[in-house]
């Protein structure tokens, strides 16, 4: 039976993130790998122990590293120059906890959690979750990140009283040099013999907690996670185009997701889920797309669908990149005429599905361009009508997203404020679009308007922006980060430019 | 008959015109829960109409034990143009293929 393992892939040199956004030059390529059996806790002290190695074999040589999740980030945060990278979506099995791991058996129900390895893809978590009757509340749109990479970039979809997917986590392995941490809020969770078990050491304070809860690739290896899940649900999906208005915007805006409901998508449901996909070439003449899910009970007995029938691959990436770059001129009428087709006849029938099967994995086929900036739901009309002259006026060519959620958790999430509007722009790469969506942010800096930028897409965050942004949250994630890492030469291990340029390795 | 020749011309061009766009669409195909790995790209040569070919047998250590997610087979514009100039003489296609990162059943901790 073969224990967790590092592997040298021996294959140096250049490497390209998922989005072919950015190039790597590798010293040497590295992964890290499942064993073929035994318990959770062994698989973990023996990949933490391989990793410690490792980790501490890169220092002596004075080597940056940097693991890589599924490499889904669009703004290179996950490249390294001249150093070992980590591929870890082959460390990926998931584990079911007992009542005897935890610190409180008696007042615990542990079928509502699960042990992962760090590499686990969401899409396997959504899998094993339904083979566990339980279900996420929240993921993005696209399944095929891992959970630690997830997490690390507090990915986000479009659950109104939802946070990030990291408001899923409970406990977090971390490996450094200098120790294999066991991180867990101050009440605590897992019992100290399991803790024990996994190798680690227990760290219960809430400020670790916190910051460990969105790491940004910058205070340690994330190898493990325990979330907390709920009993699993169906949604019913309804998606069609729209003539959006003014009104309707600042329907979203004050929170009236039901009136919003009641207009567009299936009388006397409360939605769980509510997503427009708008045309920014003047946004309120042209249509929308809309996308609902409301949530239901589980049954066994529905009727399994595609997810293309359930609605998935709404990212709205996929389906206009390639036309748009060719054809960047005629952005307005192409955005219309994409959606028209790329929703089809809508998805208006009494068609069910699990969280999981709603998601789907997509394959890019051309350079893209992704960007999401949160702000404060209750500022959406004037943000919205700013981005879409800001940035159609100036040329960028990408369909413009609005989601809703919940801010938080973590020191470093980006959705900060109780009620966030996440908005994305997700097209076709090009200069223009690059240059109108900068010439944007430096519009909503004018004219004063709060927001922030997603860890893992395109935006031009510096450190003075990130601190501008965080204040004393990034000073506490930063005092963490000096626990977990107190030397230089610590710190050194986990720097890259991108990082550097945020301000949370230099 | 000068009418004729310029329609066959016509609908030739147009042919080779459909045939060039169409040389360059992708082909995917992917098991169900695909859970890739990076991409690998490789190029293959068929030389003669298919006479002769070269392929790569490049030796992928992540995919053992656990084979592929997906593979796309396309070739560039560059390529169609090459296999039209040379009379499909020479043919270059790219096929981009992702390991499957494994699918291990649920354990205990």
């Amino acid at each position: 039976m073969a224990a967790a393992h590092m592997v040298d892939l021996d294959r140096p040199g250049e490497w390209k993130n998922y989005h072919e956004t950015g190039t790597s030059q590798a010293k040497a390529r590295f992964t890290l790998r499942s064993g073929d059996g035994g318990r959770g806790r062994e698989e973990l002290r023996e990949a933490a122990s391989e990793l410690q190695k490792w980790l501490n074999l890169a220092k002596e040589q004075n080597i940056p590293v940097r693991p890589v999740g599924g490499a889904w980030s669009p703004s290179n945060i996950q490249i390294v120059q001249d150093g070992w990278m980590l591929h870890t979506r082959r460390f990926n099995r998931c584990f079911r906890l007992a009542a005897g791991d935890f610190e409180r058996p008696e007042s615990t129900h542990p079928e509502d959690f699960i042990l992962l390895d760090a590499g686990v893809q969401i899409d396997e978590i959504n899998d094993k979750l339904e083979e566990m009757k339980r279900s996420l509340v929240t993921t993005g749109a696209s399944n095929g990140q891992t959970i630690a990479g997830a997490c690390a970039t507090g990915t986000h979809g479009s659950v109104i009283n939802a946070g990030g997917i990291q408001q899923h986590v409970r406990a977090i392995q971390i490996v450094t040099p200098g120790g294999v941490h066991w991180i867990e809020p101050k009440a605590g969770l897992m019992s100290a013999g399991f803790v024990a078990d996994t190798g680690s050491t227990l760290m219960r304070d809430e400020d670790a907690f916190e910051a460990a809860l969105i790491a940004v690739g910058s205070l340690g290896i994330v190898t493990a996670m325990v979330l907390e899940t709920v009993p699993i649900y169906l949604v019913r999906p309804y998606m069609k185009l729209i003539d959006f208005g003014r009104e309707d915007l600042q329907l979203l805006q004050d929170g009236q997701f039901r009136q919003f409901s009641e207009k567009f998508g299936v009388p006397g449901l409360d939605p769980y889920f509510v997503m427009v996909i708008t045309n920014p070439h003047r946004p309120f003449a042209h249509q929308a797309t809309v996308k609902f899910l409301y949530k239901c009970p589980y049954r066994d007995t529905y009727e399994r669908q595609t997810p293309a029938e359930l609605g998935a691959g709404y990212d709205a990436q996929t389906m206009i990149t390639w036309i748009l770059r060719n054809f960047p001129w005629a952005r307005g009428w192409i955005l219309q005429t994409i959606m028209r087709l790329g929703i089809g006849k809508g998805v208006t029938g009494e068609v069910y599905g699990t969280w999981g099967e709603t998601t789907e994995m997509h394959k890019p086929i051309a350079k893209g361009f992704t960007a999401a900036m949160f702000s404060d739901r209750s500022q959406l009309v004037r943000t919205f009508e700013t981005l879409c002259q800001a940035f159609s006026g100036r040329g960028g060519s990408t369909a413009v997203t609005l989601r809703f959620l919940k801010g938080g958790p973590g020191l470093l999430s980006p959705a900060r404020w109780p009620d966030t509007v996440a908005i994305d722009c997700d097209g076709p790469d090009s200069d223009t679009t690059e240059a109108a969506y900068l010439g944007m942010l430096d519009e909503f800096e004018a004219a004063q308007i709060p927001f922030t930028l997603h860890w893992g897409k395109f935006g031009n965050l510096t450190a003075a922006r990130v601190e501008q942004d965080f204040g004393n949250d990034l000073v506490r994630w930063k005092a963490v980060q000096a626990r977990l890492l107190p030397t230089p030469e610590d710190r050194r291990l986990f720097r890259s430019v991108e990082l550097d340029r945020l301000g949370l390795t230099a | 008959m000068d009418t004729i020749g310029w329609i066959a011309a016509a609908i030739l061009v147009l042919t080779l015109f459909g045939q060039y766009l169409a040389g360059t669409a992708d082909y995917f195909l992917s098991i169900e829960n695909p859970r890739p790995l990076d991409e690998t790209v490789d190029t293959i040569t068929i030389l003669g109409w298919g006479f002769a070919s070269q392929a790569s047998r490049s030796c992928m250590a992540e995919l053992v034990g656990q084979g592929f997610a997906d593979v796309r087979l396309f070739a560039t514009r560059k390529q169609v143009l090459l296999s039209f100039v040379t009379f499909g003489f020479v043919r270059k296609v790219c096929i981009a293929w992702r390991g499957n990162a494994g699918q291990h059943p649920l354990g205990e901790a």
